[in-house]
Parts: structure tokens; sequence; C-alpha cells
């Protein structure tokens, strides 16, 4: 492996897919899937891993150093080479892995679609943004579009004929969504509107790779309430069409804009203005007032899918980092440091080092096998007919969604840190890929809900529908497969994490007993630790999991590597990771409130 | 017309070889197509399909030796594209290249094909022996590491031009034969059909499989034969007496002067 080239942990992926969540049986299971099996998911694999790395990889630095142009025309070419690859992604059905094969998707498992994403968005990040985008505009329109052209539109867009966009930042309105001002006035023609107003930070507001761009706007219709639950979404093209997707005259949407960042540069973020030089045509979606219950309906697995992106960027840069450690000579082994002419050494020999690609692997693993598992979920839900079944499945992806997000994200920024670490000097270098991942990665926080509303979500909403239903739940199962691993010989490290597990029930009761007591901001000081704590705990329990899949693999298989592997992530996390969470779970209960003190940050 | 491909599937040239008990330890290995077969199929795919269109002027079909259960290669040769498959179920690790050679051959005559492409040589143990035996024991012509092909579909020949140490030599070989490629022939105007207009220009290399292509492929029809269905009796007359790393690279001598360096070349090594 060279320092630079880009890799996948393929046979990790196998590892969770097929021994650890069985998902090919899983799958098969459902009606949909049945004709796929193993093999198929294999292929599909191994082609995604090389679509990833001749495809992608090689565009990823260099958009990054060209970026988009903007012509101050409204048009946005994207960096060189992401045309080509476009083509390549549309031809062989890549841009839209998961949607309906009869719309011009691939029609496979969502599980399959994330599996394929850790790849292309470790590989080229910025550049599969269009591509998620796209599917998620489709994905409305095809539920909540015109009747009679949804499924048209959104065969273009899965085939990435036609692009999408979603639009709900404006200047005064970023997490705070219900502050939206942008304005929609009927027309005479029936559910058609004239839009104005400014959307800003729109990613592929514009771009060069699709013949027509469809974006979905939040605006307020004349008479409506304030906040949220006064907001419709439209569907605003670039391009008019008619009913056969013929593109007419071009509408009032156009880019004013766009930004310089600190990192996804081959990324357009563009200031999109509605009915500036042209009037600006909107198709209501849905009914009026309903465009933030459209948006809920695709938020959560837009959320996983950022999550995605967090940990596809922990993958990158720990193999980057641990390609880098076995081939940079530098010092001698500390064992034998007394010795004058001891020979140089890979860093990769040096405990430091080897404790800072420890924590990445760990951490990767654990994270792919978290969102796997939350994937599967996302697969079961779509497709079961019982009702019960349902809500309690939607009920999970409900608890779990803003953890995945917030940890996925968080960590994935700070593995991609580590990385640079690994490198030293040439990993704040240019020349060398993990700078990049940092300065890519980072946004990953902060769009689709920064952390902090998604910690707000978790605490202020998921924790207390039901009465803390879900989370009970969640307790009971995660208490029951510590109890398996106990019983299958796991039972030190199962005893810590239940602990954990009992202490993160503590804080939670801890946080419910605040918001009694009508000391809300006390609480909200804690929902980050608390989603943080939460994660670690979730991450815990995927290491005892997959400890005792690899303990039993190893009765047939032997001794691979990728298998003490595994008992050892879990030896790690119960001894470095978890006591965070323990920490953290102390200051939660401590009812510090200094920093609310309003003396301060004046 | 038929096109025949042979796909080997061999040890992932990229990862780094473990030796184990006096031989190769396979036992982790990562298993791939070998590349030369990759660039088979894609030549016979490019011969096959008439571009901007949907009409085929060839059936490709997929010809694997090996256990049945290990088809992936094969698959994935049918999720590129090729029609059908054909698996010879036997153990290759008890099969020498004669044999090998006979069992390709024999498929060849049941299949009435009139053509075999083939890698040049497989990766793992570069024998580079098959595609001439295939074609003597056909008695048919054959063009070796091909770099590019041009199918004269009214004469029923093809155009072939080979790189040879002293340049390109140009061939043409009626069918049905027998073409073994180069690494050169996957380059975007190595290919000519007679249909897909010369001018195109090919996307370099052996082609991604498309995700509907993949999920395709398990629905295509592979058959499986025994060696004896083809009338080869299995068997080997190689033998591996062991398998060992290269010894280790000794140090090297630092030389303080040209003149030195230039003394030890001459009379030390007697390179110069
Ligand atoms: C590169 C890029 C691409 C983007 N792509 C898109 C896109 O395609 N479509 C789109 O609509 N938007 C997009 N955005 C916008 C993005 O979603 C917002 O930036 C984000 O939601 C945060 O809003 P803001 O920037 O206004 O920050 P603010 O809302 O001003 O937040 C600033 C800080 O205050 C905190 N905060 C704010 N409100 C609260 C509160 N009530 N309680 C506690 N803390 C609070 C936040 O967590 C944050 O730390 C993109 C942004 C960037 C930078």
């Amino acid at each position: 492996m060279s320092t630079t080239s880009f890799s996948v942990d393929l046979r990790d992926l196998h590892f969770v897919l097929f021994d650890q969540l069985a998902a090919h049986e899983q799958l098969a299971a459902i009606p949909r899937f049945a004709e796929l099996d193993r093999e198929v998911y294999e292929a599909t694999l191994a082609e995604g891993e090389r679509l990833a790395r001749e495809v992608l990889a090689p565009i990823n630095a260099p958009g990054d150093l060209a970026g988009c142009s903007f012509d101050g025309q409204g048009n946005v070419t994207t960096p060189k080479g992401y045309r080509e690859a476009w083509e390549v992604l549309r031809e062989g059905g890549w841009l839209a892995p998961s949607a309906p094969s009869e719309l011009g998707g691939s029609g496979l498992p969502f599980t399959i679609h994330v599996s394929l994403s850790e790849m292309l968005c470790g590989a080229c990040m910025a550049f599969m943004m269009y591509a998620g985008l796209t599917v998620g505009a489709a994905r409305v329109i095809l539920g909540h579009g015109p009747e009679g052209t949804r499924e048209m539109i959104a065969r273009k867009m899965f085939t990435g004929e036609w692009g999408g966009t979603m639009c709900l930042t404006e200047a005064g309105a970023g997490s705070s969504v219900g502050d939206n001002r942008c304005r929609a006035t009927p027309t005479d023609e029936p559910g058609v509107y004239l839009l104005e107003g400014e959307k800003i930070f729109i990613s592929g507001g514009d771009q060069d790779l699709t013949d027509n761009i469809v974006h979905l706007v939040l605006a307020r219709t004349p008479n409506a309430g304030k906040g949220t639950k006064g907001l419709s979404l439209f569907m605003v093209p670039k391009y008019e069409f008619d009913a056969g997707g013929a593109l007419g005259a071009r509408n009032g949407a156009k880019v004013l804009r766009i930004e310089e960042k600190m990192g996804i540069h081959g990324s357009s973020t563009c200031v999109l203005g509605l009915g500036g030089d042209l009037p600006c045509r909107g198709v209501l979606l849905g009914q009026e007032n309903q465009g933030i219950e459209l948006m809920f309906l695709m938020m959560n697995e837009a959320r996983i899918g950022v999550a995605v992106q967090g940990h596809a960027m922990a993958a990158a840069a720990y193999n980057y980092a641990r390609g880098y450690a076995q081939e940079r000579i530098q010092g001698q082994s500390i064992r034998e440091a007394r010795s004058q002419d001891a020979p140089s050494v890979a860093i990769v020999q040096h405990p430091d080092v080897r404790r800072m690609l420890m924590t990445q692997k760990v951490y990767a693993e654990a994270m792919r096998s978290l969102l796997l598992r939350m994937a599967l979920v996302v697969d079961r839900e779509h497709a079961t007919e019982d009702p019960a079944e349902r809500e309690r499945l939607r009920g999970r992806i409900d608890l779990l969604t803003p953890i995945l997000k917030a940890t996925c994200t968080d960590l994935g920024f700070e593995v991609a840190v580590g990385a640079v670490q690994v490198y030293g000097g040439y990993g704040y270098i240019g020349e060398y890929p993990v700078e990049q991942l940092v300065r890519d990665v980072k946004i990953c926080s902060i769009y689709e809900g920064t952390n902090g509303i998604q910690a707000m979500d978790l605490v202020g909403r998921k924790l207390r529908i039901g009465g803390g239903a879900l989370f009970i739940e969640w307790m009971q199962e995660a208490q029951s497969r510590l109890a398996a691993a106990a019983e299958a010989g796991l039972g030190g490290p199962a005893e810590a994490i239940g602990k954990a597990v009992q202490l993160l029930a503590a804080s939670a009761m801890h946080l419910a007993g605040l918001g009694k007591a009508r000391k809300v901001e006390a609480a909200m000081i804690q929902a980050v630790p608390f989603t943080r704590m939460f994660g670690l705990v979730l991450l815990a329990i995927e290491c005892v999991e997959q400890a005792l899949v690899a303990a039993r693999l190893r009765q047939t298989r032997g001794d691979e590597p990728l298998l003490i592997g595994k008992q050892r992530n879990l030896e790690f996390f119960v001894a470095a990771i978890l006591p965070q969470a323990i920490a953290l779970g102390k200051s939660i209960q401590s009812n510090d409130e200094s920093a609310l003190d309003p003396s301060l940050f004046v | 017309m038929k096109i025949l491909v042979c796909v080997k599937r061999i040890p992932d040239p990229d990862e780094s070889l473990k030796f184990a008990g006096g031989g190769l330890d396979y036992s982790a290995s990562k298993w791939v197509p070998n590349a030369f077969d990759e660039y088979a199929i894609e030549t016979a795919l490019r011969l096959a399909e008439v571009v901007g269109g949907t009409q085929r002027l060839a059936e490709v079909i997929v010809l694997g030796i090996g256990p049945e259960s290990q088809r992936q290669q094969l698959t994935q040769f049918l999720a590129m594209g090729a029609d059908r498959g054909i698996i010879v179920d036997a153990d290759p690790d008890k099969l020498d290249t004669a044999t090998v050679s006979k069992l390709i051959a024999a498929v060849f005559k049941k299949e009435a094909a009139d053509l075999l492409i083939a890698g040049k040589l497989s990766q793992d143990n570069e024998g580079g022996q098959v595609p001439q035996r295939v074609a003597g024991l056909l008695d048919v012509p054959q063009a070796s590491f091909a770099a590019t092909v041009e199918w004269d579909q009214a004469a029923k020949a093809l155009t072939v031009g080979r790189e040879v140490d002293d340049g390109v030599e140009v061939k043409r070989v009626p069918l049905p034969a027998v073409v073994s490629v180069d690494l050169r022939i996957v380059l975007p105007k190595s290919v000519k059909n007679g249909s897909t207009p010369a001018t195109h220009a090919y996307q370099e290399g052996p082609r991604l499989a498309s995700l509907k292509g993949i999920t395709m492929a398990k629905r295509k029809p592979v058959a499986v034969l025994k060696p004896s269905d083809l009338g080869v009796a299995v068997g080997t007359n190689e033998q591996v007496v062991g398998v060992a790393a290269p010894p280790a690279r000794k140090a090297g001598q630092k030389v303080k002067t040209v003149e030195e360096l230039f003394e030890k070349l001459t009379k030390e090594a007697k390179v110069i």
C-alpha cells in the first residue's frame, strides 16, 4: 500500500454485513430483495470499491485545489473530471443504488447503499454530495410531486439526467428554519406560485453535471402563520419542462454567488436568488403549510447520510494513516533506546503511533458496524407490513438518528485530525491526502442540523416521546445483548459497558428531572455531552458484539488478523474510551451551571 | 459469431505473499480475476457490442475452470456484459497447463466457437502457454500478445496488431482463431468491430460493471461441466518441489569516490 493511495476496508465490510449482521439473510426475507444474495452484494461491493479507487479518488485532490468556478451569470463550473465521473456513475446506475429499479434506480437495499456510500464518499465526498442531494430531492418528489409527472421527474433525477437541491437556509434562518422569510404568492394556475427571496449555502445550487436542476424550496404563503408550521414546500426547476420532460424557458431561480470555504471545494455552495431578474415559478408539493412535515419525511435518511459521510472520512483517514505509518522510517525502537547503532524503524513501531492508530481503528470499525445496523433497521422499516413492527422500528430510527449524526461526524473529524498527527508535518502539507479530509469532514457536524441541534432534538424531543419509551426499549435491548455477551464469555467487558448503560439511564433521568423542575437551560447545557455519551455507549456495544462474532469465527477460520483485531478493539475501547463515557455521565449529573452566568461572554 | 473468453481466479497480485509449510499460504488471500483476462473480456465485449445501439454482433461466453462454488470472477465477467458462462468443475491445483489447454479446446469445439480470446498470461505463475497450446490442439490460426484487433465481418477475419521486440507486426487471421491479448488492447481505440464507428474512443481499461449488470448477472445461464463430460482426463505432469521467498537482499557497499566505483564495477562486478 502506498502512502497516498485511497483504500477501502472491504474485508471489514464483509465481516460486518455477512458475519456479524447476516444482512444477506435478513434482507432475503424482504420480498423486494428476495432475488438478491450474498454473491450479488459481494460483487456490488467489489465493483464499488473499484469505482471509488479508479474513478473518484483521482478527482478528489485536484477538485479540492481547483474548486468550483462561477461566471457571474448564474452558471457554476465544477472541477475538471467531475463531469466525466458523473457520466461513469450515471451509466453504471451508481447514483441512486437504492432507488426503485422501475424508476431508474438500482433497486438495492439501503444497507448496500450505505456500504457503497462509505467507499464513494471516502474517495470524494464533495463530488458525492451532488448525488446525495439529487436522490434525496427525488424521493420527496416521488412521494409528493405533481401527479402525472412525479415519476418522470424522479426517474430523470435517479438516473442523474437532472440534479436536485434542498433549499432551507436563509441568512436569517439557519438552525431556526422557522424564521424562513421567502415568500410564495399563488398565481391563477392551480398549484403554481411565484417565489421571491434569497436562499444561501445551497449545495449544488448550480453545476454543469446535469441538464436541469430541481430545487426544493421552503417558503411562506401569504396568510401563513409564523414558525415552521407556516412553511410550504415548492418544486422550483432551473428550466421549465413539459409533461414529457422536454426543457423549456429558464426559470427565475438563479445563483448570485458561490462561497469560498474551508473544504469540499468541489461542491458548489450557492446563494440562490428567487425571482430576481425573472419571475420564479414553483409548484406546491403536498398542501400549503405542510412543508416542514414533508422535509421531515426524508430528514432521518438525510441525517444518516451525513453520519455516513463522517464515518467514510474517518475510514479513509485511518487507512491512509495506517499505510503511512508502515512506510515512514523515523527513530529507533524504544526497546533499543540505549544502542547507538540500532536501525531506524517505521513509525508504526512506536507505542504512541500505535495508540493513535488503535483509536482510529476502533472508531472507524465500530461506527461502520453501528451505521450498517441502523441501515438494516431502515430497510426493515420500509419493508414491513405490520403496523406495530413499523412503529417500533421507526421509533428506534427516530431515537438513534441524532446520536449517529452527531457522533459519527464529530468522530469523523477527530479521526481525520488524528491521521494528520500520525503523518506529522507531512499531514499538514497539501501534498498528502489527510489535511483535505480534515477540512472536508468539518462541514458534517454543521449542516443537516448542527450537532448542537441534534443534541437538543435527542434530549428535548426523542427522550421525551412516550415518557421515555423509546429510550427504555433501547435500554432493555442493550441489556439483553450485553447479557448474551456475558454468557458467551465476555463477562468482564459486558459488565463494564452495562455500568455505562446504567449511568446513561441515570443521566437521562437527571436531565428529565431538570426539565420537570423547569431548569431547561441547565438541562440543555448537557445535551451535547449526553449525546456524546450515548454515542460512545452505542459504539461500545458494537465492539462487544463484534468481539463475540470474531471469537466464534476464530474456531473455524483460525487467528486471522481481522478477528484478533476485534478482540483487541473491545479491550481497547473498554480500557481507554469507555471511561470517557463514565466521566461524561458524572459531569452531566454535576448540576454545574457556570456557563449560564449572565456576566460571562459580554 | 461466438466468442469464448477464459477467466482465471488468482490471489491479488497487489498483496504480499505469505509462505507456510514450504509453499504459498493462500488462506487469507483476496481472489481477483487475472488482469489479462479482464482485458480479454473487454476486447470481446467491444467486438460484440455496437456502441449507441442494442444490437449484438456476437455471443460472449465466459469459461472458468475451477470449483463450482468459486465462481465470483466468472460472475463478475457476466456482470460486465458477457451473455452466459461455463464452469468446468475441477481442482485447478491438480491441473497442469496441458490439461487446462485440453479442457479449453474441448469447450471451444463443443460450443463450435469462432474465436477464443485469452489473456497473454496469468499473473500468478506467468506461464504464458495456454492460448498457444489451445490453438495447436484446435489446429486453428493464432495471434498472440494482441495490442489491436480489427474485425472484418464480411471476410470473417481479424487483423491483429502484435507488439513484438522490433515493432508492430500486423497479422491477418481467418476465423476460427485464437487471440491472446496484451495490456494495450484496452486503450481507447484498440478494438474495432466494423459496426461501431471507427472513431469511437472507449473508456480506457476494462469496463466497470453497472449495478444493473451485477444484479442481472445472477440470472444469466451458467452451465457446469465435468472434465469427463469433455472427454478430458484430469491430472498433471507438473510437480511443485518447493516454494520459498527469494533471499533477502544483502546490504550494499558505500564507495567514497567515482574512481572506486569504477574500479569495483570493472574488477569485482565485471559489468563494464
Ligand atoms: C458548505 C455548506 C453547505 C450547506 N448546504 C446546505 C444546503 O444544501 N441546503 C440548505 O438549506 N442549507 C445548507 N447549508 C446550511 C446549513 O445547514 C446551516 O449552516 C446550518 O443549519 C447552521 O445554520 P447557520 O449557519 O445559520 O448557523 P446558526 O443557526 O447561526 O448557528 C450558529 C451556532 O449556534 C447554535 N445554535 C443555533 N440555534 C440554536 C439553538 N436554538 N439552541 C442551541 N444552539 C443553537 C448552532 O448549533 C451553532 O453552533 C450548508 C452550509 C454550508 C456551510
